[in-house]
């Protein structure tokens, strides 16, 4: 009858069974399209999804539905702290959430759940990313020493590149940013005039290359370049390539 | 229980994980992606297979990039790449290029995207090498490169039919030739970067407009030879959205009148167009009425009259307004500028 009460009953892996309202089930793309192809009236199997995992599951797409549709006061910053709470757990769970959000097809908390993990990835060294998923390493030492060397090329030895946006550079902001990396830094800002001061500062104080590549043709006496873009917000983009010479 | 703890270590180690990874990995940069490979053999041959994961080098800002391209060209997984971006590395230089065409040949068969933006060690020998292998090309990018020249664009042309974006921003020695060649055979140019190319003259101009009509975006940024010769046939390019004309000190209100036919015109650059009066941004208003981007910048000749014109057509679509240095604007203050375009978001482009 389009009520707006419509239940959908779900029976996980361990043959629970959970009543939902339709307007939370249907978060999961792929619960939506059983649904609206199959018959509204039975039961629908979510065979790889477990009790545990589904009732947290419905947890997060009962807020998110309700915060969307204005039934609970929260703010948008309540309900990013929220979802940062949720993603609290231990590591089973965790996982056990992405597959079940990447099989239920439900793309924001895929999200969530993805960028808390790979959050706990980037920029670590194989061996600690081990540790932190408690990832055995099944290798053979000649197994792993020929991986290492068929990718040696990916890895830039002398530390990464740091990328910064900063919209008002102050001098003390840029003499940070250059000494905390260890070989080149690219520094993003909109204030070209402050840079040009902080640059010729610290390029007589360190030996430090700075390539510019002049729009304008200003002051600075030193070799410098500098790549300006035009991005979308109206902002432009100045990279400074800093060689530091350790 | 002993057994069944190692069962579900086997079961964490051998699935669970892999099939995790394999999920995140879309959100990982190349650097973690591949740490994952490292692993265990479980992740890495999970990730192997799915070809996906496996069609972008980047090799951005990293030293020693030719040697790292071609150990990384004769990987497997790589065979499909269709992304390359080496801007602004170092230590890539024709050779490597050379020794790609010969030895990498059958890699780069489904490459799309080249980007050598920066790689000033390229010629035109090493353009010749490497748009020998990638016939699909549609993107190719050699930002500030002043090695380049007409005869390294031809052998683009050559090699490459389906071009749809080209950035030749800072390559100084391009003149008109590689224009006529660009114009014979890119019709369906979408995407053309011509900054600082600063041998290029009206004639050539010409002869891509009116043979690249499908284009969307052009930079002609700091190009101040152009003149209104040229100016007034951007009036054929119909599906335009994007055009930064800064620094085109020859551009008469005339000339942006015609400009303005464009109607779908979202981005516009007028920084430093000295020339241009209320009459021709008024030209603009009344045409262009879904300008989001609009740079005025230095114009001294403009008045309030022509930012009441583009309020009345533009308010709902304004987000970016540069007036700075419009002594001829009375009222330019945030408050004034936010009366007439309420949703303006950035008040300075240029600094």
């Amino acid at each position: 009858m389009g009520s707006t009460s419509t239940k959908i009953k779900l029976r996980t892996s361990d043959q629970k069974v959970f009543e939902v309202e339709k307007a939370v089930a249907v978060q999961s793309q792929t619960i939506k399209y059983i649904y609206e192809n199959g018959c509204p009236d039975s039961v629908i199997h979510v065979h790889s999804v477990s009790g545990d995992i589904l009732s947290k599951i419905l947890d997060y797409c009962k807020k998110h539905v309700n915060s969307a549709a204005g039934k609970e006061d929260i703010s948008p910053e309540e309900l990013y702290e929220w979802d940062a709470n949720f993603v609290k757990v231990d590591q089973n769970t965790l996982f056990d959430l992405i597959l079940a959000a990447n099989c239920l097809k439900i793309e924001s908390l895929l999200d969530l759940t993805c960028q808390t993990v790979a959050n706990m990835i980037k920029g670590k060294r194989p061996e600690e990313i081990r540790t932190t998923f408690n990832i055995k390493n099944d290798y053979t030492i000649e197994a792993e020493e020929a991986v290492r060397r068929e990718n040696k090329w990916a890895f830039d030895m002398l530390g990464g590149v740091g990328t910064m946006v900063i919209e008002e550079l102050a001098d003390d902001t840029m003499s940070k940013c250059v000494t905390n990396t260890k070989s080149r830094v690219c520094v993003i800002a909109a204030n070209q005039i402050v840079m040009m001061r902080s640059i010729s500062k610290l390029a007589n104080k360190k030996s430090i290359d700075v390539y510019k590549q002049p729009q304008n043709p200003t002051t600075p006496r030193i070799k410098e370049s500098v790549k300006q873009r035009n991005v979308g917000t109206g902002f432009i983009e100045l990279f400074f390539h800093f060689k530091c010479k350790m | 229980m002993e057994v069944e703890g190692e069962e579900q270590t086997s079961i964490w180690n051998k699935e669970t994980v892999p099939k995790v990874m394999k999920i995140v990995s879309t959100r990982l940069a190349q650097r973690d992606l591949i740490s994952l490979l490292l692993l265990s053999p479980w992740i890495h041959r999970t990730l192997i297979s799915y070809p996906s994961l496996w069609l972008s080098i980047d090799l951005r800002e990293m030293n020693n990039a030719g040697d790292r391209l071609i150990a990384a060209l004769s990987l497997p997984r790589y065979q499909h790449v269709k992304q390359i971006s080496l801007e602004f590395s170092q230590d890539i230089d024709d050779d490597h290029l050379e020794v790609i065409k010969s030895k990498c040949l059958g890699s780069l068969q489904d490459l799309e995207s080249l980007n050598l933006n920066g790689c000033q060690k390229i010629s035109d020998k090493g353009i010749e090498a490497v748009t020998s292998c990638c016939p699909k090309l549609k993107v190719f990018s050699i930002y500030w490169n002043v090695r380049a020249t007409d005869e390294g664009v031809k052998h683009l042309v050559k090699n490459c039919k389906y071009i749809v974006d080209l950035n030749f921003s800072g390559c100084k020695h391009l003149s008109d030739k590689s224009l006529q060649l660009v114009a014979d055979n890119y019709p369906e140019l979408e995407s053309l970067n011509l900054t600082r190319c600063v041998k290029m003259r009206d004639s050539g101009l010409q002869q891509v407009f009116v043979k690249c009509s499908f284009l969307q975006s052009l930079n002609i940024y700091a190009l101040s030879s152009f003149t209104d010769e040229a100016y007034k046939k951007i009036s054929v390019l119909s599906h335009l959205k994007f055009l930064d004309l800064c620094g085109a000190q020859n551009l008469s209100d005339d000339g942006l009148s015609c400009i303005a036919k464009c109607k779908k015109l979202v981005s516009l650059n007028l920084t430093w167009c000295v020339r241009v009066t209320d009459v021709g941004v008024i030209a603009i208003a009344e045409s262009c009425t879904s300008l989001e981007f609009l740079s005025l910048f230095g114009i001294v000749g403009v008045t309030d009259k022509c930012l009441e014109a583009l309020s009345k057509s533009c308010a709902n679509t304004m987000t970016t307004l540069d007036v700075n240095g419009c002594i001829g604007i009375k009222r330019r203050s945030r408050d004034d500028l936010l009366k007439l375009f309420p949703y303006l978001r950035c008040f300075k482009v240029h600094s």
